[in-house]
């Protein structure tokens, strides 16, 4: 592969043409939304959505601001199931795994039986659905996003294995003699050691939760409770609904409304829910390898 | 040494059950999930053949027996569509997925200059972490009544497209999205596999004077089948399944564009929403698990006889 005295050739030439272009598809829409945040409205109704607007502006951004408290209130409910969700997670898997990967204990292939029996049948969604309402009340209740995903089946596997590949029993067995517990063993041995792992797993659910709208738009009604995702779809909603019933507004409303630049105020929005992971998620690049060749191994 | 009695095997089982009690502990909460989480909605199954009334629950709601399913069979055109797209997708993204990413894993496997590959990689991996909901916005920008390529395809043929309306552009329209978001991430997987291969395999057959065509016909391509086709077979349990995001969220839950967009899972979201006879979409979720379960054991058993350390029980 890539080594030092390669020359450059024409093939290599043409082959980073390609990659280049794929990676252009990749990254010009996201630029199309970054630019019409700061293009004019009139620019928009003249040219569409358009790389190259007539004339710019900070007018979506001014506007943002209008959208303030829901911003806010989208921001701590995402916040709060993203880092509550993924360390509730990352806890129960890693503390079920911890337990299953010691291959002296004889109740390991119960505890993996049940978890392979979830694998092949399920609730289905409306038997769920039912059950979190009815049952468990879970009905504009934030607990709703975070309990439920509690343990993930899958990563239990992965867990695991990652487990019995680097933690040699033999250390645990030594460690037990000298008479460490359980709860040390697992705190300061086995987690430490599991950090590559736990930072690809954490870091999958994270990006998981953020981008997760099927729960809240399920369970939630509660204007209090609408995540950035919900607050996405709530406001493409609204604007057209405010748009097509301007009677029902104050002079002044509808004044601002009529004024308002729809598609950049959108797409403002939009960047300020995209942003925070597409800053974040380079820096956890090196963990995908090591995580998706982990998922590849035996159950 | 004395003959195993089964009382002392049954002492010993105790015994080191008794050893081992310092674990219980933590498997406890993640079994307390399952059973809330997972079992008892399996419980809650039985919804397939009731009529269900919510102040009653489900335990109490009055057996209907298979009249649920009647949906499936006499409403045939809807459900025929819904079984249609969701596999028809399905074998779709698979097949078109499949080519992207090892066709890209490839380019950026035999590209030299590392650095490139380095940038080019973690831009193309950023639509993976982009959500469906801002995924859908952006396609409005792109090919809604005022977006850049609707315009440009005006410019160009003088032709103006609703796309929205139109239920024959979407096959094209969500595989294109579905490449766009999932081939940068999917390609990682191959790329480590292609990088841990048996590097003197390629120098040998440069020096037998193989061409790079020739290398990456007879050698990749075969070095990757093994994992490729162990991937596809065990992938089949979720034939019936589908990704809402892409369904009902890009596709904007449109109904004129139902013919080619709504899959089974779409369809129970949208039923649900409207909380619509839920005994009906009970016995949807049923059929749709059924075939997805019979699916995943013969997979299983298929694996187990051809590479039994791939297989999952």
């Amino acid at each position: 592969m890539s080594t030092e005295n390669k020359k450059i050739n024409i093939n290599q030439v043409i082959l980073m043409i390609a990659l280049s272009i794929f990676t252009l598809v990749c990254v010009l829409p996201v630029l199309l939304v970054v630019i019409v945040s700061f293009s004019t409205e009139a620019s928009i109704t003249e040219k569409g959505f358009s790389f190259f607007p007539t004339g710019w502006t900070l007018d979506g951004y001014k506007y943002l601001l209008t959208f303030k408290d829901s911003l806010i209130t989208g921001y701590m409910v995402t916040i709060f199931e993203t880092v509550f969700g993924t360390l509730l997670s990352l806890l129960v898997t890693s503390m079920y795994s911890f337990a299953l990967a010691r291959r002296s204990w004889r109740a390991r292939g119960f505890l993996t039986g049940i978890l392979i029996t979830c694998m092949l049948f399920n609730g289905g969604a409306v038997a769920t659905y039912i059950i979190n309402t009815n049952v468990y009340q879970f009905r504009n209740n934030l607990l709703v996003l975070i309990i439920p995903g509690g343990l993930s089946v899958g990563n239990v596997i992965i867990m695991r294995t990652f487990i019995n590949s680097n933690i040699p029993e033999a250390l645990i067995d030594a460690a037990k003699i000298d008479g460490a517990s359980e709860g040390y063993l697992y705190w300061r041995v086995t987690i430490p050691l599991m950090k590559p792992c736990l930072a690809s797993i954490g870091f999958m659910g994270a990006v998981g939760h953020w981008n997760q709208w099927y729960t809240s738009m399920l369970y939630f009604d509660d204007p209090k409770l609408t995540s950035l995702q919900l607050l996405l779809v709530r406001i493409e909603k609204d604007l057209e609904y405010l748009k097509s019933n301007l009677a029902t507004l104050t002079a002044e409303e509808s004044q601002m409304l009529l004024e308002m630049p729809s598609d950049s105020v959108r797409m403002a929005i939009l960047l300020a829910t995209l942003g925070p992971m597409l800053v974040i998620y380079p820096f956890f690049q090196k963990y995908f390898t090591k995580g998706m060749t982990m998922g590849a191994v035996k159950g | 040494m004395k003959p195993k009695t089964k009382l002392g095997r049954r002492s010993e089982l105790a015994n080191n059950l008794w050893r081992h009690r310092g674990l219980v502990p933590f498997v406890i909460p993640g079994l307390i999930l399952v059973i809330m989480f997972e079992y008892i909605p399996m419980y809650g199954q039985i919804l397939a053949f009731k009529r269900f009334d919510f102040r009653l629950g489900i335990t109490d709601s009055p057996w209907v027996g298979l009249d649920n399913f009647k949906f499936l069979f006499q409403n045939s055109t809807i459900a025929w569509r819904m079984i249609r797209n969701t596999v028809g997708y399905y074998f779709l993204f698979t097949a078109v997925g499949l080519v992207c990413n090892i066709t890209l894993a490839i380019a950026l496997y035999e590209c030299v200059s590392r650095r490139f590959v380095k940038v080019s990689q973690t831009i193309m991996i950023m639509p993976t972490f982009i959500s469906y909901i801002a995924v859908a916005m952006i396609l409005r920008g792109l090919i809604g009544g005022n977006g850049l390529i609707t315009n440009l395809i005006e410019f160009v043929t003088g032709e103006n497209i609703m796309f929205y309306t139109q239920a024959k552009y979407w096959p094209l329209i969500l595989t294109l999205v579905n490449v766009w978001k999932g081939t940068g991430y999917g390609s990682i997987l191959y790329l480590a596999y292609l990088t841990g291969m048996d590097q003197e395999l390629f120098e040998a057959a440069a020096i037998d004077g193989a061409t790079k065509w020739q290398r990456i016909k007879y050698i990749t391509i075969p070095l990757l089948s093994n994992i490729v086709a162990i991937r596809l077979l065990m992938g089949l349990g979720g034939i019936m399944n589908s990704n809402t995001g892409l369904f009902y969220q890009v596709t904007g839950n449109i109904g004129l564009l139902y013919s080619t967009t709504q899959t089974i899972d779409a369809y129970v979201l949208n039923a649900m929403m409207n909380s619509s006879n839920f005994g009906a979409t009970a016995a949807v979720t049923l059929f749709q698990n059924a075939i997805g379960t019979f699916m995943l054991i013969v997979v299983n058993l298929v694996v187990k006889k051809i590479s039994p350390e791939h297989s999952i029980f």
